[in-house]
């Protein structure tokens, strides 16, 4: 979407202008009413859909056996986690498929930067060890871009993958035994040490859940705009931005009084000082702690009226 | 086996895959018992020494050569020159295209298919787009082209491409607010911060920053982290990065001025 001069002065002057201005009515810290849902796709072992403004985007979690040896050579014993977004031309009319296939691309590194590292590999993809485990693979969609496109797409994936449940597997186990055909020759049991295969739980419940899904990072988007910083830009106020600055947090139970992790920082825009960088690291973290707060509650509540919902079915 | 769709009985074809053979006496990737929690050769804030030279693609508006240890870089500008889409732009335009050579790796990197890097073309163009005078160039544009012929360590060939291409720019004689230096440091698993990562340092880093700025300017152009840290290890690499671009900004000016005293 293009803007003209005009259109984006006038944006800019509301914003430095005090009190502040946005076309919206919000004030500079808040944002957008987010609406989240998850378990939206049954066929998917998590999903979710969040939307926020104009912005929707929709990701779906597959989980996925890998095995020692596969094609491209790249099993890794403790699992693995794979990116992908796509963004769909409906969300974009105005981009020509190159354009679009390099936004895409470029959402996906931002996303695989953060969730390639072994720091967020949950403890539970294992399934034989050594030989195979899950891969799973996040593949988000963005259906509409109504602007801070970046902070809806790291929430929507914590969602899906809060939501995501890993099927439980059981190993088993070739045994010789020297009276044959006396009786089964697969012994079949519980994380053996020497399983050969596995095979697929038949329980009613899905599986279990992401072992320390809380640390899954969330992302805080500051639009700067001379001495003044805001949250959750629309796509004008981003254009009458200078620069944002992205920062990605991880909070567990033990650091949500303390200090959080970062995952990542981002940039892009004009040139700044140093210092303004180390003066919105905390403010940041503030942001990012609230949003962290609000979703825990949503997905909490989320969880428990599925909870209720099998209890009932039952 | 996967299945050779060209296949030409007439040449002697070699096997589908090929490895890098590993020897004895490396030690094997991800052990942490052999992490060196003391760095060879240099002290934890030292970068490895630069090598830069400009104007050594004649045919190219600017260019400059870089080496920072093993990493080495070329980079080649064309332009200002009209952009060839029709429509109007009041600003010019920069391209930034990353490539690696076959060879630059580990791992070969087939020609065409994954030689070349947009994430670190993008990397690379917001580090130097704020030092350009864009506003000066309506309808046009200008392609700056990178190849990188060695990697030691992806972050170096950010930086160094960075640097390559802020002095190619300026060897074009393309309007600038000043010249773009970049530094990259890695927070290794003790916690220690060691400037300018080699691959086989970044192994046992827990996270990596890259800064881009115009020292002259005092101000930074780009800043990415990936990687886990905590809000006080992010300044104080970040602190560290800026300092060391200082001395990276000498080095680039000298080399600016070398080759225009030797013209």
């Amino acid at each position: 979407m293009s803007t003209s001069k005009s259109e984006q002065s006038y944006t800019a002057q509301g914003l430095i202008s005090n009190p502040p201005l946005r076309s919206d009515g919000r004030s500079l810290l808040d944002y957008r009413p987010i609406c989240m849902s998850t378990g939206v796709y049954p066929q998917a072992n998590g999903s979710a859909k969040v939307e926020c403004g104009g912005s929707e985007v929709v990701v779906g979690v597959m989980c996925e056996i890998d095995h020692e040896g596969n094609e491209d050579h790249s099993f890794s014993a403790n699992g693995r986690i794979k990116c992908n977004v796509l963004c769909t031309p409906s969300a974009y009319p105005a981009h020509s498929p190159p354009a679009l296939d390099d936004l895409s691309y470029d959402l996906s590194v931002i996303l695989s930067d953060v969730y390639s590292d072994p720091g967020l590999l949950p403890s539970n993809l294992v399934v034989v060890p050594g030989r195979k485990s899950w891969t799973i693979h996040i593949d988000a969609l963005v259906t509409a871009d109504g602007g801070n496109l970046l902070d809806v797409l790291f929430l929507a994936v914590r969602a899906a993958l809060w939501n995501c449940r890993v099927p439980s597997t059981k190993n088993i186990e070739y045994k010789g035994s020297s009276q044959l055909g006396n009786e089964s020759a697969f012994v079949t049991q519980h994380r053996t040490s020497h399983a050969a295969d596995f095979e697929i739980k038949d329980f009613w419940e899905d599986g279990e859940s992401l072992a320390n899904r809380e640390t899954f990072p969330i992302a805080i988007t500051l639009n700067l705009l001379s001495s003044i910083h805001f949250l959750d830009a629309t796509h004008l106020e981003s254009m009458a931005a200078q620069s944002r600055l992205i920062f990605i947090y991880s909070f567990s139970q033990s650091t949500l009084e303390g200090n959080p992790t970062i995952r990542g920082i981002k940039y892009f825009g004009e040139a700044m000082p140093l210092k303004n960088v180390h003066t919105h690291m905390p403010n940041a973290q503030n942001y990012a702690r609230e949003l962290y707060s609000s979703s825990q509650m949503q997905l909490g509540v989320e969880e428990s009226s599925r909870r209720q919902g099998r209890v009932a079915w039952r | 086996m996967a299945q050779i769709t060209s296949f030409d009985r007439r040449r002697v074809n070699g096997p589908d895959d090929s490895f890098p053979p590993i020897f004895s006496d490396e030690d094997q990737p991800g052990s942490s018992s052999s992490s060196p929690l003391q760095r060879e050769s240099r002290k934890p804030k030292d970068i490895r020494p630069i090598f830069l030279q400009t104007g050594l693609i004649t045919q190219a508006n600017g260019s400059a050569y870089i080496e920072t240890g093993n990493s080495k870089v070329v980079c080649a500008v064309y332009g200002p020159r009209q952009a060839k889409n029709t429509s109007y732009s009041e600003k010019g335009k920069l391209n930034v295209e990353v490539k690696f050579a076959p060879f630059a790796s580990q791992r070969r990197k087939v020609p065409n298919r994954d030689a070349e890097d947009r994430s670190l073309a993008v990397l690379i163009h917001q580090a130097i787009v704020p030092s350009v005078r864009l506003e000066l160039f309506p309808k046009s544009s200008m392609d700056v082209f990178l190849t990188v012929i060695e990697n030691d360590g992806i972050q170096s060939c950010g930086t160094a491409g960075t640097i390559a291409a802020s002095a190619a720019l300026a060897d074009a004689g393309i309007e600038m607010l000043g010249l773009v230096v970049s530094c990259a440091g890695s927070v290794m698993s003790n916690g220690e911060i060691w400037l300018d990562p080699t691959t086989r340092e970044l192994e046992h880093s827990r996270a990596s920053l890259t800064l881009s700025c115009m020292p002259a300017l005092g101000l930074i152009t780009n800043v990415s982290q990936t990687g886990q840290v905590t809000p006080q290890e992010a300044i104080q690499c970040m602190d560290a990065c800026e300092e060391r671009c200082s001395d990276i900004h000498m080095v680039v000016a000298s080399a600016l001025h070398k080759n225009q005293s030797a013209l």
